[in-house]
């Protein structure tokens, strides 16, 4: 039996678990130790398919979705264009252009229409492309053109841009920020307008760190303040903490901004006062970095903070009886894995779940990773581990269920119901196609690649769907939810 | 103890400027020969002898040590001493390996991209940087070094380096710890040592090359 066989076998619910034992003993290792091959199925559990888009090839990072008028339009962010095709063709301009944003209608996700391409910065793999989107309609925005759709995207690591994307089709550049020695994944507040940006401006000792604007005005944004990790401020001396990595606020009502600094190392979740970092002192001496500083949790260094996402006060079934303290504040934090194939230099990353209920001192209580064994991942090609989770928290999914990229191991579903046993309740990885591009280690100085999946990043839809990209080109596939995770969201 | 050639020890093995002790007696042999011309030579234009450790073919002597800091992020690299008596001064060498952590395209650009790569807690104190770092070539890897007098309330200051280079996004990061004066001498020594078969080596096997 193939392990196309296998996983088909895996995809149905099954009446015994003695039939999976048995294929499992009789195909587990060996067949799933190979590198995937195109025509081989995707492999799934209480997830399925429902759309598909090449996204013309191109590597894929962010994407976000935006209910448009009665439109739903995924804003998806490229990393730059691989060696072997630094600028794909367009099909829809028939010209080559290097890897910006894709504009998708997906208003009918089984049949995703591609709108348009943004070109972005050139350059290839992280260096180029626009790797970031967030969308604000104008009509929420404070000083905003009400008949305006805004994004926000990078462009490449120079610069952040603003468009005017109400006709996704066509959109108008507004404004760029530039002058940038890097940027990455920002943080827009649509009903205030202030956008916690991911820079790296000049004299600051580390590639990434924030910059605060209001942009309740895209048209003219005015900076508040700049911000990071002491011994990170221009004129530091010694040792530079880990630089940032992103962001989660939780607007003026919660009053939090989750940081996370660290990528697959020294990570730092930074727990911070939106108030006192919007209108406290600004100048960017160390007292003045710490003094909106609520809370700030080191991390096993091993692993580092890629995505900090908030999941509020959960009340902890565990504790239901609880007189004291049943309800715990939960961060939800993600690492980033960044090596080929689990070799050197990289322990395996994966999530955490941190309570913050005492937000000075935040602990870590629980963690979920993907099971290797049996699967061989290691050995599939490309990454394994985690990168990123949806930021959406729209109730159909928040506190219930979370998304996680974990690059061959495709996106898995975990119930975070109870965070302090968090269980992962399904998954998809898509099969590769014409277009997967190939990731390589050494061995005996020669290259050494196989074609794998790569799933990058990850989003919900308040509608209910998820949408994975794939940082090895082979580009979106839109999926919901079924069986017993989907009884979990509450979905019919 | 001369180690030249030879398995330490206690562990590891010995890079000198010679790759063998046949080269070295050779080497020798020759220097009978030259040696009262390069004494004449000397003489005659009124020159110092060259510091041992700031010659081209230096015979420093490095020995590798045991890693002496605790586990963090980065796990553990390598670890090398030379004594003053090879080098000129005493030096420390501590490198290892920090994947995924460089920018593939622009490398080691400036002095705030190799101070953010930086082992600073190496060094014995607060590390104030000399001057302005430079660009170095390291077997082909491009990278930068910087010097550092660093300071604490226990010793009197002392000198250090901060070197990195890379290897598409890879760096490779050696701190040295200096303990005598005169770091713009050592600056040669050190850069050879990274130049020499042992780092290589162990540069071709930590980046899986």
């Amino acid at each position: 039996m193939t392990l196309a066989g296998r996983d088909k076998v895996k995809n149905i619910d099954l009446a015994g678990t003695f039939a999976v034992a048995i294929v499992t003993l009789l195909v587990g290792g060996h067949a799933a130790a190979e590198a995937p091959k195109i025509g081989d199925p995707a492999e799934a559990s209480n997830m399925r398919l429902v759309g598909f888009n090449d996204l013309q090839g191109r590597s894929a990072y962010q994407p976000t979705i935006h209910h448009q008028g009665d439109r739903w339009i995924a804003y998806i962010g490229h990393h730059g264009g691989a060696d072997a095709v630094p600028k794909p063709i367009n099909p829809l301009s028939g010209q080559p252009e290097f890897n910006g944003t894709s504009i998708v209608d997906v208003t009918d996700p089984a049949h995703p229409l591609y709108l348009r391409h943004l070109p972005g910065q050139e350059g290839n793999y992280e260096a180029g492309g626009a790797q970031m989107t967030r969308v604000c309609d104008g009509k929420d925005l404070p000083k905003g053109d009400p008949s305006a759709v805004y994004l926000l995207r990078t462009f490449g690591g120079k610069a952040h841009e603003i468009w005017n994307v109400a006709d996704p089709a066509n959109p108008k550049l507004i404004i760029r920020l530039e002058g940038l020695k890097d940027t990455h994944k920002s943080w827009w507040e649509c009903d205030t307008g202030i956008a916690f940006l991911v820079s790296g401006v000049p004299n600051w000792r580390v590639r990434r760190m924030t910059e605060v604007y209001d942009l309740s005005d895209p048209a003219k944004p005015i900076k508040i303040r700049e911000f990071g990790l002491p011994g990170q401020e221009p004129g530091s001396t010694g040792s530079v903490p880990t630089e940032l990595h992103g962001m989660i606020s939780i607007g003026p009502a919660g009053n939090r901004i989750y940081f996370g600094y660290g990528t697959n190392k020294g990570g730092i979740l930074q727990i911070v006062d939106r108030d006192k970092l919007i209108n406290g002192p600004k100048e960017p001496i160390p007292d003045n970095l710490r003094y909106p500083v609520i809370g700030q949790m080191e991390m096993l260094p091993l692993n580092g903070a890629h995505t900090t996402f908030p999941l509020g006060k959960m009340t902890i079934p565990y504790f239901s009886k609880d007189k004291y303290a049943s309800q715990r504040d939960i961060v939800m934090i993600v690492d980033e894995s960044l090596v080929n194939e689990c070799q050197a230099g990289e322990a395996r990353q994966m999530v955490w779940f941190v309570d913050a209920t005492v937000e000075a001192t935040p602990m870590v209580i629980a963690s979920y990773s993907v099971q290797e064994e049996n699967e061989n991942f290691c050995e599939r090609g490309g990454r394994f581990g985690s990168h990123s989770s949806n930021e959406s928290m729209a109730p159909i999914f928040y506190k219930k269920l979370a998304f996680v990229t974990w690059f061959n191991a495709g996106v898995r579903a975990i119930d975070i119901r109870d965070p302090y046993h968090p269980k992962e309740v399904g998954y998809f990885i898509p099969p590769i196609t014409a277009a997967t591009d190939k990731r390589c280690v050494k061995a005996n100085g020669q290259d050494v690649c196989k074609v794998a999946i790569q799933s990058n990043n990850v989003e919900t839809d308040e509608r209910g769907y998820i949408y994975v990209v794939d940082r090895a080109n082979t580009g979106l596939h839109i999926l919901e939810v079924t069986g017993s995770a989907r009884a979990i969201a509450g979905l019919r | 103890m001369k180690l030249q050639g030879r398995r330490a020890p206690s562990q590891g093995y010995v890079e000198t400027g010679w790759s063998s002790k046949v080269n070295a007696m050779k080497l020798a042999a020759g220097l009978k020969i030259c040696g009262v011309t390069a004494i004449l030579l000397l003489v005659v234009m009124n020159l110092q002898p060259v510091d041992p450790a700031v010659g081209e073919q230096t015979q420093a002597t490095w020995i590798e040590t045991k890693w002496p800091f605790l586990m963090d992020q980065w796990g553990e690299g390598k670890s090398f001493q030379c004594k003053a008596a090879d080098c000129g001064a005493e030096l420390n060498l501590y490198i290892r390996a920090k994947i995924g952590f460089c920018s593939s395209t622009i490398g080691i650009a400036d002095d705030d991209e190799l101070e953010r790569l930086s082992d600073f807690s190496f060094m014995n104190g607060h590390a104030i940087a000399l001057a302005r770092g430079h660009e170095i070539d390291v077997a082909g890897m491009k990278g930068r070094i910087r010097a550092y007098e660093t300071v604490n309330s226990v010793h009197s200051p002392t000198y250090a380096f901060s070197v990195a280079f890379n290897s598409n996004s890879d760096a490779l990061v050696a701190t040295v710890v200096l303990n005598g004066k005169n770091p713009a001498a050592m600056e040669s020594v050190i850069i050879q040592f990274l130049n020499g078969r042992t780092i290589q080596r162990w540069v071709t096997f930590a980046l899986g090359l």
